[in-house]
């Protein structure tokens, strides 16, 4: 099975899955307890406007047809109205999805910056003095929540050496920039210190596989072996646990994006929960799961270029 | 003295589980004396159940104790870690708040070891129909962060401890299952499980002692990194205001409070996460000496 | 003969967390060119620590503390890091006994069998060409194809005729190989032993065998050295070893064969186990095992003497195994 017969392969079992999440969204939405639309509405709703919205948004119908109207609105783009922001929420996450998209990638960036030496130099140094320092140094970042880490940060870079903005999203791009990096920073924390740990464990176990060992007796020079033996097994685990990262971030941006101020969906989720605005929270969560299917499916491909057992057998 | 041990008896490449009464385990004694992060983990850890269970002891003011005078002062002698903006002293609300975080912690672990490893086990031995459907739903819950699921579930439910319980345990019990039920594949093509088939030994009894004691090492050793997660998990949901609520002393509210004066008043958000971090090393290196421990059982 | 490697007085100690393990212990023998060189011995004797000590691939904690190897006249201890890495592949070479684990699964055999072209000078056209020839000499059919594939895909013989492809690919003068049939099953063993003969013969190469099966010994040795806890115990000729040893371990091991015994006979086996090499021994190591042990034994480590042209032994009484009979009468 080539490359491309696997992508394609893979693509198809993304659409079950997608579906099934989204049957799952919609009902448990609908459990949230109380009348979508009085909540809509407020207090001032009279029994006609109640009776119209109802009809309007076809709660009057049975239930699978109110599916199928979701997905059909879905699909033209139309996820509801918020009444808070005044906005439709299909623009609303348009609008704020980059923000945490970029604040993740370069995130990612950073971690990969951070636990590709430092897994790399634990690992070789096996439980050396340098090998504990980093590993209890993962263990400290572990263990530490990350609004803290971030609000601290805040207060050394921000608050008193001034070097970085105290929170928000900048008007131009170079103000962005500089906005993003100590949110970025704190997220890192976090996901560097688990890809350090996986890099140093998975290239111990290298270090000790026979072909290693083979290697070098035919005197194949220590750059290749490390480049094209330790460094190219490793990266399966290695890339694997970065994609499920990736995606764990979304999570994680909720709380970075509440301590920095900044305006992505993970902030505004939690602003909706504030506000019992439940379609923006659908939205957010559809847009979510969406996402990290998206995520996990690259990660598979990823996972088959590198590992050569996967699409062929 | 004599302790009930499960030794690892590896019999020409199989491993068998017997239960023995023993003294102690030699082997697992000198390791425990050796390891010194596992020694240095028990040691906090020993120090935060000490705080846990008499703050009283230990703080210098009551936690709720307001005093309008001495609002948002830096630490001192009177107040080691200094006050917040009611005049309360952060010590000793850090410290009283050690019993509910570290409550929390466990008791948001322990539902979802049980249920998940239990999920996992019945998957794993049953497999076919069963370990297809759980296993489905299973990867279907995973498409969604950690996070986000039980903020979705706090949102449904509404804020408040009782909550943040529910909401953890629905969400917490997928990595055990996960990770019981590929040990127990490991395991169930190993001879001694069909031995004891062919012996005529009905489920339960395999299940429970030749499947289960050999099964539950990675999900204990995920346990004691878990506590870890559901702490900071309910800290950072006490610190969206979704979790505990005011004035209840939880660390992660306690940082929450401080934000709004962060510019002026760095020690209202220091302290406690140092406490929240403290905690969690305590864990972290006592569930690492319990995976080394549990690794070179037998060998 | 020429002498093509000499191994003098070779110490290599593992320093692990609490004890160090003495697996090597003033080993020394030599081999000449275009000879078969056996070493035999039970497991955990050291005999794949002399290969991976000649190549100087040890993995920490192991270290060679003393001795010297000289392979051609070069002391191979005494070359940098930089320079050894010259002298494996092209010079030596070794086939390790799982050949499954031995290679890379991410990369094709094609990319591995280039990579021991370096060095050369060579287009890809003619690389291509030398690394379908060297597959078709190792006797693997529809060479092309295989070098696009991966190692998963192969067999356990065929992945130990790869592994062979590759290292003969650097044209090595000697030839280390590691137990090199003992992962396979009978038919497979045979035609791999014949192969590595074919081979040695046309590319001129000296082998040095390392195993504890001694049917493939004789299918393939000249001399034999046997090794007994980090210690070579006797060297000799392969008709003189098994026609008269003289070491009372190498007789050990000739009465355990199955067919020595009579039918409806108890196997033989020596007695005891083999000592723990993180503890030193003082005197000779076989002793507490040994039936012509005296107390002498116990104190003093026999050297290993030469008892005959090209016979040596390590034994303070050889004078009473004079009379016993070896495996054959020649």
């Amino acid at each position: 099975m080539s490359l491309l017969n696997y992508i394609f392969k893979r693509i198809i079992q993304m659409i079950p899955v997608i579906i099934i999440v989204s049957i799952l969204i919609f009902f448990i939405v609908r459990l949230i307890p109380g009348d979508p639309v009085t909540i809509r509405l407020g207090i001032k709703a009279t029994p006609q406007m109640i009776e119209t919205l109802h009809k309007e948004i076809g709660l009057d119908k049975p239930i699978f047809v109110q599916y199928v109207l979701f997905i059909k609105n879905i699909l033209n783009g139309n996820l509801g109205y918020s009444i808070r922001y005044c906005a439709p929420i299909y623009d609303l996450l348009k609008q704020k999805i980059m923000v945490t998209l970029f604040l993740i990638s370069v995130s990612l960036t950073f971690s990969v910056i951070i636990s590709f030496p430092l897994g790399y130099f634990a690992a070789i140094k096996e439980n050396k003095i340098q090998d504990q320092i980093i590993r209890n140094g993962a263990l400290i970042a572990l263990a530490t929540p990350q609004f803290w880490t971030g609000l601290v940060l805040m207060i050394i870079f921000a608050v008193s050496m001034k070097i970085f903005p105290v929170g928000g999203w900048g008007e131009s791009w170079p103000q962005r920039l500089r906005a993003i990096i100590l949110p970025a920073f704190t997220q890192s924390l976090w996901t560097g210190a688990l890809l350090t740990r996986n890099l140093r464990n998975s290239i111990i176990d290298i270090l000790k596989m026979d072909y290693i060992d083979f290697a070098k007796s035919t005197g194949l020079s220590t750059r290749v072996i490390k480049k094209r033996y330790i460094i190219r097994n490793a990266m399966i685990p290695y890339i694997t646990l970065g994609g499920l990262e990736l995606s764990y971030m979304l999570g994680g941006s909720i709380i970075v994006e509440r301590v920095f101020a900044l305006p992505g969906i993970g902030a505004l989720m939690v602003e909706s929960i504030y506000g019992r605005d439940y379609s923006v929270i659908q939205g957010v969560v559809l847009l979510i799961a969406l996402l990290v299917i998206i995520i996990n499916l690259f990660t598979d491909l990823m996972y088959a270029y590198l590992d050569p057992r996967v699409k062929l057998e | 003295m004599h302790t009930l041990t499960l030794e690892l008896n590896w019999s020409r490449g199989n491993k068998m589980i017997t239960m023995t009464k023993d003294g102690f385990n030699d082997k697992k004694i000198s390791l425990l004396k050796r390891s010194t992060s596992m020694n240095i983990g028990v040691i906090l850890l020993l120090i935060m159940v000490l705080l846990a269970i008499f703050p009283q002891f230990i703080a210098t003011h009551g936690p709720t104790d307001c005093s309008y005078k001495d609002m948002l002062k830096p630490p001192s002698s009177k107040h080691l870690f200094g006050t917040d903006n009611y005049g309360r002293d952060i010590f000793s609300r850090v410290i009283f708040a050690t019993r509910i975080d570290l409550t929390i912690g466990f008791f948001a672990t322990i539902v979802p070891f049980v249920m998940g490893s239990l999920v996992g086990l019945l998957a794993g031995y049953y497999g076919k129909w069963l370990d297809s459907i759980l296993m489905r739903i299973l990867d279907i819950f995973m498409i969604f962060p950690f996070m986000v699921l039980v903020i979705a579930i706090i949102a449904i439910l509404g804020g408040g401890i009782k909550n943040i319980y529910i909401a953890i345990w629905l969400v917490g019990w997928r990595y055990y299952a996960r990770l019981v039920r590929s040990e127990v594949l490991q395991i169930k093509n190993l001879e001694f499980i069909q031995a004891a088939k062919t012996l005529g030994y009905n489920d339960s009894r395999i299940i429970l002692r030749h499947v289960l004691p050999n099964v539950l090492n990675s999900a204990i050793v995920y346990a004691a990194s878990d506590v870890v997660q559901c702490m900071l998990a309910a800290a950072s949901l006490s610190f969206l205001g979704l979790g505990i609520q005011p004035p209840t002393p939880e660390w992660g509210a306690i940082i929450s409070e401080g934000k709004a004066f962060i510019r002026t008043a760095w020690w209202t958000t220091v302290f406690p996460g140092i406490f929240l971090m403290i905690s969690g090393l305590g864990f972290s290196f006592v569930g690492d000496g319990l995976s080394d421990i549990l690794r070179t059982k037998g060998r | 003969m020429n002498k093509i490697l000499e191994v003098k007085n070779l110490e290599t100690n593992f320093f692990c967390k609490n004890e160090i393990v003495r697996a090597l212990q003033g080993v020394s023998f030599t081999v000449h060119e275009d000879e078969t060189f056996g070493i035999i011995g039970e497991s955990g004797c050291g005999k794949s620590t002399v290969c991976y000590s000649i190549l100087r691939i040890l993995k920490d904690p192991g270290k060679i503390s003393s001795g010297s190897i000289i392979y051609k006249g070069i002391d191979l201890l005494e070359l940098s890091e930089k320079e050894m890495v010259r002298y494996r592949g092209s010079e030596i070479g070794m086939i390790f006994q799982e050949a499954m684990t031995a290679l890379n699964p991410v990369l094709t055999i094609r990319e591995q069998i280039y990579k021991a072209f370096k060095g050369k000078e060579l287009t890809k056209l003619e690389k291509e060409e030398k690394a379908i020839e060297t597959l078709k000499m190792v006797g693997i059919s529809s060479a092309k194809e295989r070098l696009s594939q991966y190692p998963f895909q192969f067999s356990g013989g065929m992945s130990q005729r790869i592994m062979i492809a590759i290292v003969l690919a650097s044209n090595p003068k000697l030839l280390l190989a590691d137990e090199p049939t003992t992962s396979l099953d009978v038919t497979i063993q045979d035609q791999i032993l014949k192969l590595i003969n074919k081979l040695k013969k046309y590319f001129g190469m000296s082998v040095i065998l390392v195993t504890h099966n001694l049917g493939v010994i004789t299918e393939m040795c000249d001399r034999v050295a046997v090794m007994y806890a980090g210690k070579i115990m006797e060297i000799a000729e392969i008709l003189t070893l098994f026609s008269e040893p003289r070491h009372p371990y190498t007789i050990g091991l000739f009465k355990s064969m199955p067919y020595e015994g009579t039918p409806g006979e108890k196997l033989y086996s020596i007695e005891g186990s083999p000592p723990d090499l993180s503890n030193p021994i003082k005197g000779c190591p076989f002793e507490p095992r040994c039936r012509y042990k005296e107390k002498i034994c116990k104190k003093i480590l026999p050297e290993l003497k030469e008892i005959k042209k090209e016979h040596y032994s390590r034994c303070n009484f050889v004078e009473k195994l004079e009379n016993v009979k070896g495996l054959i009468e020649l």
